[in-house]
């Protein structure tokens, strides 16, 4: 009953409701549009660095995050293998040897990140192999090199070419050795695709002189939403004085803190924009209250109880929110779910200023999903904010004053 | 006469005027400092970019930035940087090596790009002797020989520090190992942690003994003492030297040049989506205002006001209305923006991620004094377009029927 009254009374003056409506659509439009482009990018640039290269968790030598270098390493047999596995929720765990080389052809030399890993076992947790372009990926024994395709491109190699790596072996052995190149890789993160080769561990271990030793052993989680309760268990699990067990977003630490970053200036911006709209609708509420202050001393006169005029008055401003807000997100999902479909691939130029600062040049858009509500709440709880004002007039309506139009 | 009784009308009801212009006010705040933000923030960079690093105008054999190879250097380095360095409105040069090499300490090593530099020349091109901090060494000692000068990221990571051993081993032009020992003299930070750990600096002189030759220049860079007047100047250079490729900070720097544009387009846009919705709120106040006053502008219509007169006069009040936020919104961004200009913004907390990025962690807000213009046009546009609407219908005033209105 009285949201029928209510729905009635906002529609006495069309346009002002169809022009904060219309204020509130526009709002939710926009800010839905770019949460879902900022949510949207940020899940798919941590995809293409979690998923092709760092895995969900790792397990290095104590104190090797702060020293990355070939002499913090481990060994890594069957047993702690079977131990990591045992833990509830891990999927898989895959050895590697990381460390830096100068790729060279003689003329051209490049820095490099040497990854030595495991054929047959590296491919349950990152997409190497799907990421091979050219050439083939190794086999087990095998003793060539996988490139990516940016440094293949820089050194102008290809596939059965030979490369020359340089670097410094465990304990300060000196490290040179001549590899086949077998395959290209392809990285969508432009910072992997211009670092990354891969060696097979056996080779790695080798070139380093690094008998049976790896640097990090990568987790795979059968569910990514324990991954707090896995790490914290492998963590028990693992003598903590020679082992450190860090999450993913430990290991991007800077990449997580960008985003961050990106995060808030984007919250900042929509709050300067609900902000406005706020005020927009204060003013709205404000006329309505005022130019109807008669109305309300004639109701409250003929007996009408204050609180249910204020349930009234409540009703029509949430229902010009909700109008607004239910518009502006229809008005979004099929675009969002358009170019979810279809990311936007940015220009020549933009790219290169995207990838100067190693991430991917495209804009992906999220499905609509938890984002949808959080606005569309924030939008009512400004809406309940506005309603401070005619609220405080229609407890405090003198009857005698309302009835001759003055408050 | 009509400008100032539609100023007064706008009082008449002061609350609801006054959360328009509040709501102006707050608005074009936000925007503006959000703008002056980002600017500041990338003035920084950009001006770290061109003083410590690219300085204005770089001449390379013209194979060189797509095949860095050794061997493509500049023949006759030093009467070509001779005669740059004559040139009008050319400050400083400096002839550089650059060479791929790998930095190793006794914990540690890295990929690492060598500059082979005289230390003399390059301090007059490039500031990077500024950013050692005094705890952290001299931009080379003289007498000394084999001195390094890196950055703050890469001793970290190397674990060394002022007067530790490093060694440096690179390819000479025919494909041999050359390794060599040098000591730390300095540790510079830019704040721009992709430069700083990858970026390593050593004497010309030095590496010429090392390669047993006198060390090949792969890049000439040219300070200028008329900046904003590189495009001359860079076509002096080439038409000097049409066998070099010469090119200006934009041009080695596209992402950068390139990013001003964007974010200048981006602080419009924004401002544009804030104007949209400034528009929204004064058109209902306007609109609410001309329907209350319908018996009051049938009257002044009946007694002999004409309608051109009505519709100037609502006309003139939106666009008080809005200049008024609109002007005292742009006052006090002015202020706010000055204030935090002189203190600066520490962002320390995600400052991390800023510093990867190649961004100082303490933003100075500024921006230029043509956005007011820009943004002076867009208000006054935003006032007159929300005017028409409100005025339109005071236009449809019929006089008989509304004076008899109650």
């Amino acid at each position: 009953m009285i949201v029928t009254i209510a729905w009635r009374n906002i529609w006495r003056n069309r346009r002002r409701t169809l022009i904060t409506a219309s204020s509130i659509f526009l709002a939710v439009f926009l800010a839905l549009i770019m949460r879902s482009m900022q949510i949207g990018s940020y899940a798919r640039i941590i995809d293409s660095i979690v998923h092709s290269y760092t895995g969900y968790i790792q397990v290095h030598k104590k104190g090797y995050w702060q020293e990355k270098e070939i002499n913090n390493s481990f060994i890594f047999n069957d047993s702690l293998m079977k131990r990591i596995t045992a833990v509830a929720n891990v999927k898989s765990a895959v050895p590697r040897l990381e460390s830096f080389a100068l790729a060279s052809t003689g003329a051209k030399t490049k820095g490099v990140m040497v990854t030595g890993i495991v054929p047959g076992l590296e491919e349950k947790l990152s997409d190497v192999k799907k990421n091979v372009i050219k050439g083939s990926y190794l086999y087990p024994e095998d003793n060539g090199v996988l490139l990516a395709k940016r440094i293949a491109d820089y050194l102008d190699m290809k596939v059965n070419d030979t490369l020359v790596l340089i670097s410094q072996g465990y304990h300060g052995v000196s490290a040179a050795g001549k590899f086949p190149v077998r395959g290209i890789i392809h990285f969508s993160s432009p910072d992997l695709d211009n670092t990354l080769i891969y060696l097979t561990l056996k080779t790695a271990q080798e070139f380093y002189s690094a008998g049976n030793l790896v640097t990090s052993v990568s987790v795979d989680l059968e569910n990514k939403k324990r991954i707090e309760k896995t790490a914290k268990e492998l963590k028990s699990l693992l003598n903590p004085t020679r082992y450190e067990v860090m999450k993913w977003d430990e290991i991007l630490v800077e990449m997580v803190q960008h985003i961050q970053a990106d995060d808030i200036s984007g919250m900042i911006m929509l709050g300067i924009l609900y902000m406005i709209i706020g005020f927009g609708i204060f003013g709205t509420v404000l006329m309505m209250t005022m130019e109807r202050i008669r109305e309300f001393g004639v109701m409250v006169s003929l007996g009408m109880q204050k609180i249910k005029l204020a349930n009234l008055v409540i009703i029509e401003s949430v229902l010009i929110g909700l109008t607004g807000t239910i518009a502006g997100a229809l008005a979004a999902v099929p675009l969002i779910i358009y170019y979810h479909y279809h990311p936007i691939w940015l220009g020549s130029e933009f790219a290169k200023s995207y990838e100067s600062y190693g991430y991917e040049a495209v804009i992906n858009l999220e499905l609509p999903g938890l984002y949808f509500l959080n606005n569309g709440l924030l939008v009512l709880s400004i809406v309940m904010l506005a309603m401070f004002f005619p609220l405080r007039k229609i407890f405090r309506l003198n009857i005698i004053n309302a009835l001759r139009n003055k408050l | 006469m009509i400008a100032s009784i539609a100023w007064k009308n706008i009082w008449r009801n002061k609350t609801r005027s006054l959360v328009v212009i509040i709501a102006t006010i707050l608005g074009l705040i936000g925007g503006t400092f959000a703008g002056a933000f980002m600017f500041g923030m990338i003035e920084q960079r950009l001006g770290a970019a061109v003083d410590k690093e690219v300085s204005h105008i770089q001449v390379h054999h013209p194979s060189y930035p797509e095949n860095n190879e050794i061997g493509f250097a500049i023949v006759n380095p030093d009467s070509t940087c001779r005669v740059i360095a004559e040139m009008e409105g050319v400050k400083a040069v400096s002839g550089r090596t650059k060479i791929m090499g790998m930095i190793a300490s006794a914990n540690s090593s890295g990929g690492v790009q060598i500059y082979g530099i005289n230390p003399e020349e390059e301090k007059k091109v490039t500031s990077l002797y500024q950013a050692i901090p005094d705890s952290c060494g001299t931009y080379f000692k003289t007498g000394n020989k084999n001195q390094i000068v890196l950055g703050q990221k890469l001793a970290e990571k190397l674990k060394v520090r002022v007067r530790s051993k490093i060694v440096l081993r690179f390819l000479d032009s025919t494909g041999n190992i050359v390794e060599a020992a040098f000591k730390i003299s300095g540790i510079y930070n830019t704040y721009n942690d992709m430069f700083d750990d990858k970026t390593v600096f050593i004497r010309k002189s030095d590496l010429s003994v090392l390669l047993g030759a006198p060390a090949p220049v792969h890049e000439i860079a040219v300070y200028l003492s008329e900046p904003d007047n590189y495009e001359n100047i860079q076509a002096k250079i080439k038409a000097r030297f049409p066998g070099l490729l010469v090119q200006n900070w934009k041009e080695i720097s596209p992402e950068l040049a390139l990013i001003v544009d964007v974010v200048d387009q981006m602080i419009y846009i924004f401002l544009g989506i804030i104007l949209l919705a400034l528009a929204f709120g004064i058109i209902n106040t306007m609109l609410m205002a001309v329907l209350e006053r319908t018996k009051e502008l049938g009257m002044l219509m009946s007694i002999g006001m004409n309608r051109a007169r009505v519709f100037r006069m609502i006309m003139l009040e939106t666009i008080w209305l809005t200049t008024t936020g609109g002007i005292l919104g742009m006052i006090f961004s002015y202020i706010l923006i000055a204030v935090f200009n002189h203190t600066g913004i520490d962002l320390s907390i995600v400052g991390r991620g800023m510093e990867a990025l190649g961004y100082e962690s303490v933003v100075y807000p500024s921006i230029d004094l043509t956005y007011y213009f820009v943004l002076s046009f867009m208000i006054l546009l935003t006032g007159i377009l929300s005017s028409i609407y409100p005025a339109r219908k005071a236009l449809k005033i019929q006089p008989a029927e509304a004076i008899k209105m109650e």
